[in-house]
């Protein structure tokens, strides 16, 4: 049997054995774990956004759902008997024209008030849920305003914000509900309305209406039938009744436009490489003459993501949701730098690293590259609706946002080293920004669209630039707000 | 330096820990990759590829052991693999069953200094360069060395054998040669 001490000499000795590697083993490492992280974030991005298509499906089906389970019963869509799809509500004894017109051309009308049809007690209150499946034969325009009748303990509760519509709108309001049977009549074009028939005075649930078209101007749809009156046009009066409950509405935000980024300065670049914070210099061509390091130009940008509204008042909107943004800029480069030089180090025995691993240009004009972010926004904002108008009504807009960038494929500059690189550490990842916006509502089909010019200003510097002047991100482009009505 | 709070930064991707952890690391990961290479540039990527693995197996390392042994492990492992991989080293790694070699009683004092003895390790044959670090270095057992190259436990022994042997006559050429002040020429 041997004894292993040659063994154990050897181990001993070869425990010293060290050697100090070159710097662009390191580079080469970090390189490695570098795209390792970004397949993470590709791999976090192949959930999220998923995640967040279904989350906003699921919010706006969920949101819009419950007018189906009003007194957990169906409810259904009411019109008008006539085949004009109006819905004449109550006595056809009113003296609007059009409306008396209707009811004795249409026999059958379901709300004719003194008619034997078994639709024509359809609005008993009583018997409200039941009774309205009779009215719902007489739909003659699904696509058209409905009517729909529920209760007042499951509906919302529909109030002044009805009567402040038909005021605002300036439209005259026409009150059929003076002859004691309170019945009311709809006129003109597509209005609906049902009223408190006679029945309507027994003792029973309340009678409540939903009208989705009024959705679109933000007002509770739920309606008293108590407090309907008429109108010409589309518009219901209301003559009082308790505050509405103001909901939360979902839907899709989208735009596009420029971004854009300021121009570094060259005078106090050249500062900052002369002073002794900067390392190095660039051993490649210098810089080019101009007063800014290199051109930026702006580029394509755009976003999209979820939307989210409430209204705090007639006038005010509160809004907020999650944005996937994409800014980008074009700037200019110099050559490939393949080497630099420490330059506090000696010249007799330079230290060259090698840089062509991390694709290092020197400040210049002589090729452009497109830098390419990708940031996740949450803003928050408020609208105020600047006229009355239901038709065309214009909103500004003020608000915030936190954006985290997720991605970038971009060359930074770097003043310690004078050299643009894709170093991402000296990225500011997180960014707070302000917009503004001017939108126009577009109420199209029982959606809500807004449409108009935003601007959007990072207050946060985009890169830590050590004293070459801050970057921030600008964006100017159309944003477009689709808010889908209700079923 | 508190190595297992280096791990848990390293773990959450943090940048500067991570380079914390390769510089007090490199140059002695750089030594083993050395002892298991012909040339500083094959060592020089085995060392990469095997703090990549590091970095990206990191989850896997057990706070109870010494984080210097794991990483060791790791680059002895990257090494091997390295050497069955690269076709340098392939033909020479290519191991018979041969006749058991009986291990030299034989335990030269060891005069040479650390860098001196390396070079000579490396001069071995690639087979066995790699069986003489891994059981007379890193301490496997000839079972453990068999299955690490697929080999019989057999040729393990036979090859260490030869490797010490002739090791240890390359020992004494090259402190006989010191002593007659004459320049070493290589074996």
């Amino acid at each position: 049997m041997y004894d292993p001490k040659f063994e154990k000499a050897i181990q001993q000795k070869m425990e010293e054995l060290e050697f100090r590697p070159p710097e662009s083993v390191w580079v080469n490492i970090e390189k490695s774990v570098v795209v390792k992280r970004r397949r993470k974030t590709a791999f976090f991005w192949r959930y999220l956004l998923p995640a967040v298509l279904v989350v906003a499906v699921a919010g706006v089906y969920w949101h819009y759902a419950p007018v189906h389970s009003v007194a957990g019963k169906a409810i259904l869509p009411v019109a008008g008997g006539s085949a004009n799809g109006k819905l004449q509500a109550g006595d056809s004894r009113n003296s609007h024209p059009a409306a008396a017109g209707s009811a004795e051309s249409s026999p059958a009308d379901p709300l004719a008030a003194g008619t034997d049809s078994p639709v024509g007690s359809v609005a008993q209150a009583g018997h409200l849920a039941t009774d309205l499946s009779g009215i719902s034969a007489a739909l003659s325009r699904p696509a058209a305003r409905h009517l729909v009748v529920g209760q007042k303990e499951n509906g919302g509760i529909g109030g002044a914000a009805f009567n402040e519509t038909a005021e605002e709108s300036g439209e005259e309001t026409i009150n059929k509900t003076a002859d004691g049977t309170g019945d009311e009549t709809a006129v003109g074009g597509e209005a609906i309305l049902a009223g408190r028939s006679r029945a309507a005075d027994q003792k029973g649930p309340e009678a409540w209406f939903f009208l989705p078209g009024l959705a679109d101007q933000r007002l509770t749809p739920m309606v008293h039938a108590s407090a309907l009156t008429t109108k010409k046009s589309n518009s219901v009066a209301m003559a009082g009744g308790p505050h509405p409950r103001r909901q939360w509405e979902a839907g899709f935000d989208a735009g596009g436009g420029l971004s854009g980024l300021n121009h570094l300065n060259s005078d106090q670049a050249k500062g900052a490489l002369a002073s002794g914070t900067s390392s190095f210099y660039p051993v490649g061509n210098a810089s080019s003459g101009s007063h800014s390091i290199s051109d930026v130009r702006p580029e394509a940008s755009f976003e999209g993501g979820i939307y989210l509204q409430r209204a705090l008042s007639d006038r005010w909107i509160f809004n907020t949701g999650m944005n996937l943004h994409y800014y980008s800029n074009r700037i200019t480069v110099g050559q490939p730098v393949t080497a630099y030089v420490q330059s506090a180090y000696s010249y007799l025995a330079p230290t060259v690293l090698a840089a062509a691993a991390q694709s290092m240009y020197s400040a210049g004009d002589t090729r452009s590259v497109i830098n390419k972010y990708y940031f996740l926004e949450i803003p928050v904002g408020l609208q105020w609706k600047i006229n009355k108008s239901h038709l065309l009504p214009i909103f500004v807009e003020g608000g915030v946002s936190l954006s985290r960038l997720m991605g970038a494929s971009a060359l930074f500059y770097n003043a310690k080293t004078g050299l643009y690189s894709k170093d991402g550490d000296i990225v500011n990842k997180t960014q707070f920004n302000v917009e503004s916006a001017l939108l126009v509502g577009l109420p199209f089909r029982g959606v809500n669209i807004q449409l108009g010019p935003q601007i959007q200003y990072g207050l946060t510097p985009l890169v830590n630039t050590q004293g070459v002047g801050d970057q921030h991100l600008l964006y100017t482009g159309i944003r477009l707000v689709v808010i889908p009505g209700r079923k | 330096m508190d190595h297992h709070q280096l791990v848990k930064d390293c773990l959450k991707g943090d940048g500067v820990a991570q380079k914390q952890l390769y510089e007090h690391f490199a140059s002695a990961m750089l030594g083993v990759c050395y002892r298991y290479t012909k040339s500083m540039v094959d060592a020089e990527d085995v060392l990469q590829e095997g703090f990549i693995m590091v970095f990206k197996n990191l989850h896997q390392f057990a706070f109870s052991g010494e984080l210097g042994g794991w990483i060791r492990r790791i680059m002895v492992n990257t090494a091997i693999n390295y050497l069955k991989k690269n076709s340098r080293y392939q033909t020479e790694l290519l191991f018979t069953d041969s006749v058991l070699h009986p291990v030299s009683d034989e335990d030269p004092e060891v005069s040479l200094n650390t860098k001196e003895l390396a070079d000579l390790i490396r001069q071995l044959p690639p087979g066995y360069q790699a069986i003489f670090n891994l059981h007379a270095i890193e301490g496997y057992s000839h079972v453990e060395i068999g299955k690490i190259l697929g080999i019989k436990e057999g040729t393990s022994r036979s090859q260490y054998a030869r490797a010490r042997s002739l090791l240890i006559s390359w020992i004494r050429k090259y402190t006989a040669a010191n002593k007659n002040e004459s320049t070493y020429v290589r074996p």
